[in-house]
């Protein structure tokens, strides 16, 4: 099996394009991520296309449409919150095979506003409020809770996440909201769903991410070394039994497997991450996969937080983007829009915000709906 | 006009159509023991197949999480209390919780809760009152 290396990535600066379709923002992605790599959209030979909202849609062949329709297999792809990880992957693991030496993935959504709608079950019947919550919020507040319940986890320390992510948003000029928020604004800030704020939840913007994905050979024959970044893990798992799924989606065993499995695969731990950009779409969430990616003990999450450990600067920074809560969180595009801030650092391009000489990070994502079920994906990549 | 005029809100509900009466409906793998609600083709624990049988779910249990719901979708009132519960002898629930403040310090791990049924004020396409759950605190002692 051939090494799967990251040759060029891009994403739009997320945000609100109320006068553009889907595929027009991905186009755009693509083209800023062939460009980085000065390759043209003849050098791809398949294409994993990434949107959730829209998986009816054949979004791959519209965005063909837009930026050359060379009449290679596209693969649309839809895993909830963890599309474009999984479309990524596809690319990753076709690379791998031997089957392509380059192929491009790309990951769009656009979004409404307010809270996110879910399937519902019985044909009918309106569930929510009469049996508890089907809101996004609710679920990760669920979560939150459970974690407070056994640790003594504070309303303050799940706060103390949004105001972390947000200082870091105003070193990312690609971030839709870009402005410090005080430890009391967060706490004051509307309560959505006890105890995320309306500042601890993720916004709903539309943006898209693109990457290209060469063969060792192929990377080495265009020249494009000095630049690329290899691929240590690119794994993808989804929801065991647990037992309180009947209650609430698991979003933590999901992803504990995946990290065990990336861990393995990447022959290496926790300790030798320089940063880590991870699914913060509820400022509870964080906390949760600090200790589900191993980045902290049991129960430790909140002195990790208090600590400043995982802030700019810290010794395991988390989320320098400005993560979900401030980037915002174009589901399809999110995924890749992760594996762009960790390579900007793995190339040593990420300006005022750079980790200094970082060598490895890891990204991950984890999707789910409500009574159905999650999917999970932990991407490490290396500098050269 | 049909002689049944109840339903029930959910699969792993009961609901007797003439009165109303509901019952929670719970399966238990003879091959690893799982509790989960209603019905699956298989075990999800263990995959092992003909091995679910029908599980009488208890009615009460202890409070594994919650959250206050102050922004929900259009038309919902608000706040209302999600909670989920352990269900005595398994099974995990989730439901919302009435006659109860909606204040966190008041909710606390393993705060006793029963589950009790109730008509909603919806009803399915052939008029049938839809019939759920809800939660409330077990009356101290």
């Amino acid at each position: 099996m051939t090494s799967a290396y990251l040759v060029g990535i891009d994403m739009i600066p997320f945000g609100r394009y109320p006068h553009r379709s889907a595929a027009d923002l991905g186009a755009e992605a693509v083209l800023l991520a062939l460009d980085d790599a000065g390759l043209s959209i003849n050098d791809i030979q398949a294409v994993y296309a990434g949107t959730h909202l829209m998986a009816n849609a054949l979004m791959g062949q519209q965005i063909l449409r837009q930026v050359g329709e060379t009449g290679v297999p596209i693969v649309n792809v839809a895993n909830a919150c963890a599309t474009g990880a999984t479309a990524f992957r596809e690319a990753v693991l076709a690379v791998r095979a031997g089957q392509y030496q380059m192929a491009l993935a790309v990951g769009i959504e656009k979004m409404g506003r307010g809270l996110l709608e879910v399937p519902r079950g019985i044909e009918g019947f309106s569930e929510e409020g009469e049996v508890a919550s089907l809101t996004p919020p609710a679920m990760f507040s669920h979560l939150g809770i459970e974690h407070a319940f056994k640790y003594g986890t504070t309303f303050e320390q799940f706060a103390k996440v949004a105001v972390k992510n947000h200082h870091h948003s105003t070193f990312n000029p690609k971030a839709f909201s870009r402005r410090e928020t005080p430890l009391e604004e967060v706490m004051a800030s509307e309560m959505i769903s006890y105890p995320n704020t309306k500042l601890m939840c993720s916004i709903n913007v539309d943006g898209a991410a693109a990457a290209v994905v060469a063969s060792e050979g192929m990377m080495r024959r265009l020249g494009l070394v000095a630049r690329s970044l290899r691929i240590r893990a690119s794994v993808l798992t989804s929801n065991p039994f647990v037992l309180s799924e009947d209650a609430v989606t698991d979003f933590n065993q999901v992803t504990r497997n995946c990290a065990r499995l990336a861990y393995e695969a990447a022959a290496l731990g926790p300790d030798d991450l320089d940063l880590v950009e991870l699914h913060d779409c509820f400022a509870t969430a964080e906390l949760l996969h600090y200790e589900n990616l191993g980045l902290c003990g049991e129960g430790e999450a909140g002195s990790l937080i208090d600590g400043g450990v995982t802030a700019a600067g810290g010794a395991m920074p988390v989320n320098l983007s400005g993560g979900l809560l401030s980037k915002g969180h174009p589901l399809g595009a999110t995924g890749i829009a992760n594996i762009y801030e960790v390579a900007l650092h793995l190339r040593h391009e990420a300006g005022a915000r750079q980790v200094p000489d970082a060598q490895i990070a890891l990204t991950h994502v984890v999707g789910g709906i409500p009574d159905l079920g999650s999917a999970c994906a932990i991407h490490v990549l290396e500098r050269p | 006009m049909t002689e049944e005029t109840f339903s029930s809100a959910f699969d792993y509900i009961k609901v007797h159509p003439k009165s109303g009466a509901a019952s929670l409906m719970g399966s238990r793998c003879r091959s690893c023991g799982t509790v989960l609600l209603g019905a699956r083709r298989a075990c999800p624990a263990c995959c092992a197949r003909e091995s679910l049988e029908e599980f009488q779910l208890a009615m009460a249990g202890s409070l594994r999480s919650f959250t206050i719901v102050h922004r929900s979708y259009p038309g919902v009132q608000t706040p209302f209390i999600a909670a989920i519960v352990n269900l005595d002898g398994g099974g995990v629930l989730k439901g919302t919780l009435r006659n109860f403040p909606a204040d966190p310090m008041r909710l606390s791990r393993g705060l006793r809760l029963r589950v009790q049924f109730a008509p909603t004020d919806q009803r399915d396409r052939e008029g049938r009152t839809f019939v759920c759950h809800h939660l409330e605190a077990e009356p101290a002692l």
